[in-house]
């Protein structure tokens, strides 16, 4: 879908066809779902707020300008809906993690083999949940900021205005975020040893 | 090991297609010959491949499900199943001046006689008006939307029947005998109270979503002149928001100081393309004089 189209449609839905929503639903669902998902670690919660951020940005379209992209404005809302949610049940979140990780010590990352060199045949599957299962040890900020350029693709600029941060911001925060996460698949002692048997384990687990 | 903590990051901007030239051919080189920056190139290529390749798909009957919802304009519950806490703590504090208010008022105008009997008046009232905070951090939600404007209103209901017609708020003052026949009370609490006064503003400051945001730092703050009449221009009480719900926390907190340094905050949401402001001085939802697009414009612009 081009942007012209996107407007078009916009244009439609404001002008008092809800249907014609169904093709930004359409276009855009896989996206903030998946969002949604690897924000909240859970379907049923995910399936909520994708349908929540849809909703919402039915609802809040006339205070879409068209000066950013529609996704990176949906993307803007559904991140929102997803920390609010995470922050009002109370999720389970890195406490180390400030909001803006100022006081983060600038720990030395050991990166002990080469379990992530491609030439090491370690299952995409085996990388991947473990991968999901350091996202939730990050904080609910940390996350979605690697989501919003892991899944949806953003550019740094796109994600500084999505998240309205500067751009140096967010440049740091990605770092950090994958740094982290590094550090949690190094201790995470559920990768499986016999894809790399004389791996010397790293870091405490945690 | 200092020496290649520069490169770690360019790491994490390459992948992302952020880094330009001379820098990218200067990492490509230095990855060649350190194994440790190699292995760390690997590792974040391996998170982005795992979480950018592996989209699950979301079920097919999302999307009828989005727009039924759509078209039912009601939210469905388990999105905001309780308003915020910072809402909870707004209605609190809304429901003490309410208490506060009428009990000076009713003080006030009570002949002295009654006035010992006044002061059990006011501990009952201000114990239920406890219970009504914990009623109204729960009630307004309905099908996970808050309603706002019935909670208890601005000046029709308070001056033309009096307290009887107020509301649902001091459910307990209108039990008090006391408050029967008082008359109307001369002071009022309006949602526009708030903005109307244009001068004495210092400063304004735009916070996102809720108070809830450890030590949050604003997006914005305004000081000059112009900034601060444009804002409250836009902030200026159009109408009454008794029927309008919104929902989920406010998409921001607006904080205004006022020369005296005093503060108080408006959150502001926007629904059905509305800007909606409620006012921590008193709680009750209106809908603002500007348009949403031009606030998220202006503040998006500075």
């Amino acid at each position: 879908m081009t942007r012209e189209e996107e407007l078009e449609i916009i244009v439609r839905v404001r002008s008092g066809d809800t249907n014609a929503f169904e093709a930004l639903v359409l276009e855009h669902q896989k996206k903030i779902y998946n969002l949604a998902l690897r924000m909240l670690g859970n379907e049923e919660d995910a399936l909520d707020m994708t349908q929540e951020a849809f909703l919402r940005a039915f609802n809040s379209l006339d205070g879409f300008r068209g000066d950013s992209k529609f996704s990176v404005w949906l993307y803007r809302l559904s991140s929102n809906i997803c920390i609010d949610f995470l922050r009002s049940h109370g999720k389970k979140q890195a406490s180390s993690l400030t909001v803006d990780g100022h006081d983060e010590q600038q720990e030395e990352l050991e990166l002990p083999d080469e379990r992530f060199s491609p030439n090491v045949a370690l299952e995409k599957k085996e990388v991947r949940n473990a991968v999901y299962r350091g996202l939730e040890t990050l904080s609910p900020e940390y996350r979605c900021i690697l989501l919003l350029r892991e899944i949806e693709g953003l550019s740094y600029e796109e994600i500084g205005r999505a998240l309205k941060l500067e751009a140096g911001t967010v440049k740091s925060r990605i770092f950090r975020a994958r740094k982290k996460l590094c550090a949690y698949l190094v201790s995470d002692g559920n990768i499986p040893d016999n894809l790399a048997s004389n791996v010397v384990k790293g870091g405490a687990k945690g | 090991m200092t020496n290649c903590d520069k490169f770690n990051e360019m790491i994490s901007l390459m992948l992302d297609g952020e880094l330009a030239e001379p820098q990218k051919t200067e990492l490509e080189d230095h990855i060649a010959v350190c194994r440790q920056c190699a292995r760390l190139y690997d590792a974040f290529a391996s998170i982005s491949s795992a979480i950018g390749e592996g989209l699950a798909e979301p079920p097919e009957a999302l999307s009828a499900r989005i727009m039924d919802s759509i078209r039912s304009r009601t939210p469905q519950p388990p999105a905001v199943k309780k308003a915020s806490r910072a809402w909870g703590r707004l209605a609190a504090l809304a429901a003490c001046l309410a208490v506060a208010v009428f009990a000076a008022t009713v003080s006030d105008i009570l002949p002295s006689s009654v006035a010992p009997s006044d002061k059990n008046a006011r501990a009952g009232g201000l114990a239920s008006a406890a219970e009504q905070t914990g009623a109204l951090s729960a009630d307004p939600v309905q099908d996970s939307g808050i309603v706002y404007g019935t909670q208890y209103d601005t000046e029709e209901s308070l001056n033309t029947d009096g307290i009887q017609k107020n509301g649902e708020l001091p459910i307990a003052l209108q039990e008090s005998p006391h408050f029967e026949n008082s008359p109307p009370p001369e002071e009022e609490i309006r949602a526009s109270d708030a903005c109307a006064s244009l001068m004495g503003i210092s400063a304004i400051s735009v916070f996102e979503g809720d108070f809830e945001t450890p030590d949050p730092e604003p997006i914005m703050t305004f000081t000059d002149e112009e900034s601060l009449s444009i804002i409250m221009d836009m902030l200026e009480f159009s109408e009454a928001g008794d029927e309008i719900t919104v929902s989920g926390a406010p998409l921001f907190l607006i904080e205004i100081t006022r020369d005296d340094g005093t503060i108080y905050n408006l959150s502001v949401w926007i629904a059905d393309g509305r800007l909606c402001c409620v006012s921590d001085a008193d709680g009750i939802l209106y809908v603002a004089a500007g348009d949403a697009g031009d606030l998220f414009a202006f503040i998006a612009a500075a």
